[in-house]
């Protein structure tokens, strides 16, 4: 698109001067902007997190989270379940295609036609967690990191336009603090020495999960799940979930000592 | 216009994006957000002042004072002179004309070329200044009070296009706390019983002119200057130019004391 109806164009510039005066910190900020812009393309749910691509075969390993808009606790678990599954290979496929830049686009359109309705992310996942249409944008932050946010709508309503992916696009793309500031991309080495097993429960760690809620969720035992746990807290050089939280939020500088 | 090229959204997501993490206060912000809207829309110089349009000479009292860009001081002033003298009348009730809401004119849209350029105001202030086009928005506050940002452009620079109005006016429109946060509308009413001379007098100051360049500038006497100053600083119940310009920068909470008592 080369043109966005002036009407747009003033509900970006009033979100984003509401943003400017905000008085919060930068978590809050970026969350305050993501609700924002998920109600200007009418979006129901989105999430957004940091990804380090792996090579061919392996799936991204995330960091960061975080996420609003949800019906309930299903829906999200369904969202992270299959994120985390290899049902999203032929995205990812598709997304890594488009080349190395920053890419906004529905899901839909970049897979083959009609896959996206039959594959086992929307069956398996989505659709039984009444989520219908994706849009995604992987931002590029070097050393095959990227910030990426996903913004889904529900079962029943109309696919994502060309509109909402130009809004979403230039929003993203412009604003490189959303991205960058007060992020750890060096987390992300941590991150991806855990197993698959250990980000899953360090995905719920991070979005305030008890070790209960984390058990019945991953159907574990509380005490593997605090195996788990310990073996995280290792990895990151923490000693419980309040430094951990801060290595992610404040850029992992806050609390060093990373053993 | 219905629709902006996405690369003017970009521009203006952009400048959005950089003010809303700026670590500094509002006033900070709002000199950002205007520098970078005049850079948006190629204006060389940008004016934006809150006044009051009820003071007994008909000239509307201008109060709060923010402005960028001036290629030399004598365009200031020339500027300020101008807008202030009676040459500006012409121009003023052009703009103000069934101004109930929001509005963002370009100079051609007030004054046709043939009566712009035959008018005092270009002739005697701004030609003379090196100052071609302007564009005006005027956004009303309530109570007869307008917050006003006017850019120019340089003489010689081709004229302000509806592209220009359109992002000028969207911005300033959407963003009400650029017109309404930490301003001092109450301050008006005493900016309103001060003489026309001693309001020339307090612009300066508010620009952060000294008494010898006020004086100068005025073509008044240090003496004289100094007795407005008095009377100035008495009508708002200050004791100096720092607390003077806390009451306007601030909104006129900080360290008043009733200027009547």
């Amino acid at each position: 698109m080369e043109f966005l109806p002036v009407q747009d164009v003033r509900d970006i510039v009033r979100l984003l001067g509401e943003v400017a005066v905000l008085e919060t910190d930068l978590p809050g900020k970026r969350r305050f902007l993501m609700n924002g812009l998920a109600k200007l393309i009418r979006a129901d749910f989105w999430y957004w997190v940091h990804f380090k691509d792996q090579a061919e075969g392996k799936e991204p390993s995330m960091f960061m989270f975080i996420d609003g808009g949800w019906k309930s606790e299903f829906q999200r678990m369904q969202v992270a379940a299959g994120t985390n599954s290899s049902a999203v290979k032929p995205i990812n496929e598709s997304w890594r295609k488009l080349g190395t830049g920053h890419f906004t686009y529905r899901a839909a359109e970049i897979l083959p036609e009609n896959f996206w309705d039959s594959c086992d992310l929307v069956q398996q996942y989505l659709k039984p967690a009444g989520i219908a249409d994706l849009l995604g944008s992987n931002y590029p932050l070097g050393n095959n990191i990227y910030s990426s946010m996903v913004f889904m709508r529900s079962l029943g309503c109309p696919p994502f336009t060309p509109r909402d992916v130009c809004i979403a696009h230039v929003v993203t793309d412009e604003i490189d603090w959303l991205h960058r500031q007060g992020t750890d991309v060096p987390a992300a080495e941590h991150v991806n020495k855990l197993t698959t097993r250990q980000r899953q429960v360090l995905l719920q760690l991070l979005s305030g999960d008890s070790v209960k809620q984390i058990g019945k969720k991953l159907s574990l035992s509380n005490y593997t799940v605090n195996d788990h746990m310990k073996q995280i807290y290792h990895r990151f050089g923490v000693s419980g979930r309040g430094e951990l939280l801060a290595q992610f939020l404040a850029g992992g500088t806050a609390v060093g000592n990373q053993g | 216009m219905d629709y902006l090229p996405v690369r003017d959204v970009r521009g203006i997501v952009r400048l959005l994006g950089d003010v809303a993490i700026l670590e500094t206060d509002l006033p900070g912000k709002r000199r950002c957000l205007m520098q970078g809207l005049a850079k948006l829309i190629q204006a060389d110089t940008w004016v934006w002042l809150h006044f009051k349009d009820d003071a007994k000479d008909g000239l509307p009292v201008a109060f709060m004072f923010l402005e960028g860009g001036w290629q030399s001081e004598f365009q200031r002033m020339k500027f300020a002179e101008g807008t202030i003298s009676p040459a500006a009348e012409a121009f003023n009730s052009a703009m103000r004309e069934g101004c109930e809401a929001h509005i963002t004119r370009r100079r051609v849209d007030l004054l046709p070329d043939k009566e712009w350029f035959s008018s005092d105001l270009a002739r005697l202030h701004f030609e003379p200044a090196g100052i071609g086009e302007y564009l005006s928005s005027l956004y009303p506050l309530g109570d007869k009070v307008f917050s006003s940002i006017v850019f120019l452009r340089r003489l010689g620079q081709p004229p302000f296009s509806p592209r220009d109005v359109c992002i000028a006016h969207v911005v300033t429109e959407e963003i009400d706390w650029l017109h309404r946060q930490g301003t001092d509308v109450p301050a008006a009413e005493h900016v309103n019983e001060l003489s026309t001379r001693q309001r020339q007098v307090l612009f300066q100051l508010l620009s952060g002119d000294s008494v010898k360049e006020i004086a100068k500038k005025l073509s008044l006497s240090n003496y004289t200057v100094n007795d407005h100053l008095k009377r100035i600083y008495q009508r708002f119940g200050v004791n100096g130019r720092g607390e003077l310009l806390a009451q306007f920068l601030a909104g006129g909470q900080a360290g008043r004391s009733d200027p009547l008592a």
